[in-house]
């Protein structure tokens, strides 16, 4: 048996014993929807939860900053009885409609003066954030895993 | 003479057999089918990154659909799109990393479960006993070798399986050779 042979055969045994789930697949496919080259992309900068196992007990709110075209935007993800919750605020502050993208639809919510939004019963998985400006200028946020 | 019948198109060019670039620059002008191509192609392999990682399935899943929601936003910015396995498979395995210090079940629920074996069809005895006995080598060996083997065999190209595993390309041939002679060695002559 060659050496192409016997990957087949580990793959085929893989296959069969842990198979990505007919979901991913789907899922993978789905993501293409979100496509929008139009979109400023404002990328991870900092994630306050990623540390060592077990620091984060206490369970303090998660902190996520995302940067780029001299634009910031600041989440602090919340853990509430009655689900999820994110509240940030988009620098420098503008009026702005937000949308909360998420592996299974989408979440409305809007900013203050201030540039600052709450969104309420954000599901588990990836999502990202878009924001309208008044001038029509859009920014996403890169995806992330909450 | 009539062309062999393997050697014979029609319809659409198949995006299957596709490279990866071209797959990428149609997926970039908007067509669907290559972009169900690419996922077709490499979903196999980041699922068995981030397992490979301990995550359990629901785990695993966010990670890989986290994978390529990234891509879709940078689609146009990727510079190299020959490279996009391997970008794809370095971005799950960062990801994995992320999702495991995050993870409040630890350990995660079983990393392998071999329960699902019993869906293959039964009838196929041969195909059957082959692969009980290959998934009973794999398992006899250490992780290290289950690990790399599972992902080279589900990586599409030699620089996607590096990129997986995180190595060099030129330093993991001895390894692998290793690995794979360790599993011919479990499994039999007579294999």
């Amino acid at each position: 048996m060659n050496e192409q042979e016997i990957l087949a055969e580990i793959r085929a045994a893989f296959d069969a014993i842990d198979p990505p789930p007919p979901h991913v697949l789907q899922g993978a496919q789905a993501a293409f929807r979100w496509r929008d080259p139009g979109a400023l992309l404002v990328e991870l900068a900092g994630d306050a939860a990623v540390g060592p196992p077990g620091l984060r007990q206490g369970g303090g709110p998660r902190l996520l900053s995302f940067t780029g075209h001299d634009v910031g935007v600041e989440i602090e993800v919340v853990e509430e009885p009655e689900g999820r919750r994110l509240v940030g605020r988009l620098l420098p502050p503008a009026t702005a409609a937000v949308v909360l993208r998420h592996a299974h639809g989408q979440l409305r919510s809007g900013t203050d003066m201030a540039g600052q939004f709450v969104v309420d019963g954000v599901p588990g998985g990836p999502v990202s954030l878009l924001f309208r400006l008044p001038d029509g200028v859009c920014i996403v946020t890169s995806w992330v895993l909450l | 003479m009539s062309p062999r019948a393997s050697e014979r198109t029609c319809g659409p060019p198949r995006a299957e057999a596709a490279p990866p670039e071209e797959l990428v620059g149609r997926a970039r002008g908007g067509d669907g089918d290559a972009w169900a191509a690419l996922t077709r192609r490499y979903t196999g392999m980041l699922w068995a990154i981030a397992r490979s990682h301990g995550l359990s399935q629901s785990d695993a899943a966010d990670v890989v659909q986290t994978a390529w929601l990234r891509l879709v936003e940078r689609l146009d910015a990727l510079r190299d799109p020959r490279r996009v396995g391997a970008w794809l498979a370095v971005t799950t395995a960062r990801e994995a990393e992320r999702a495991r210090l995050r993870s409040v079940q630890w350990p995660p629920d079983g990393a392998v479960r071999p329960a699902a074996a019993e869906r293959t069809p039964e009838g196929v005895w041969t195909a059957r006993e082959r692969l009980r006995r290959v998934a009973g080598a794999l398992e006899e060996l250490p992780e290290r070798c289950r690990r790399l083997l599972r992902l080279f065999a589900a990586s599409p190209s030699y620089a996607d399986a590096a990129a997986a595993l995180g190595m060099p390309v030129g330093s993991i041939g001895p390894t692998r050779a290793r690995c794979l002679s360790a599993l011919r060695q479990r499994l039999g002559d007579d294999f």
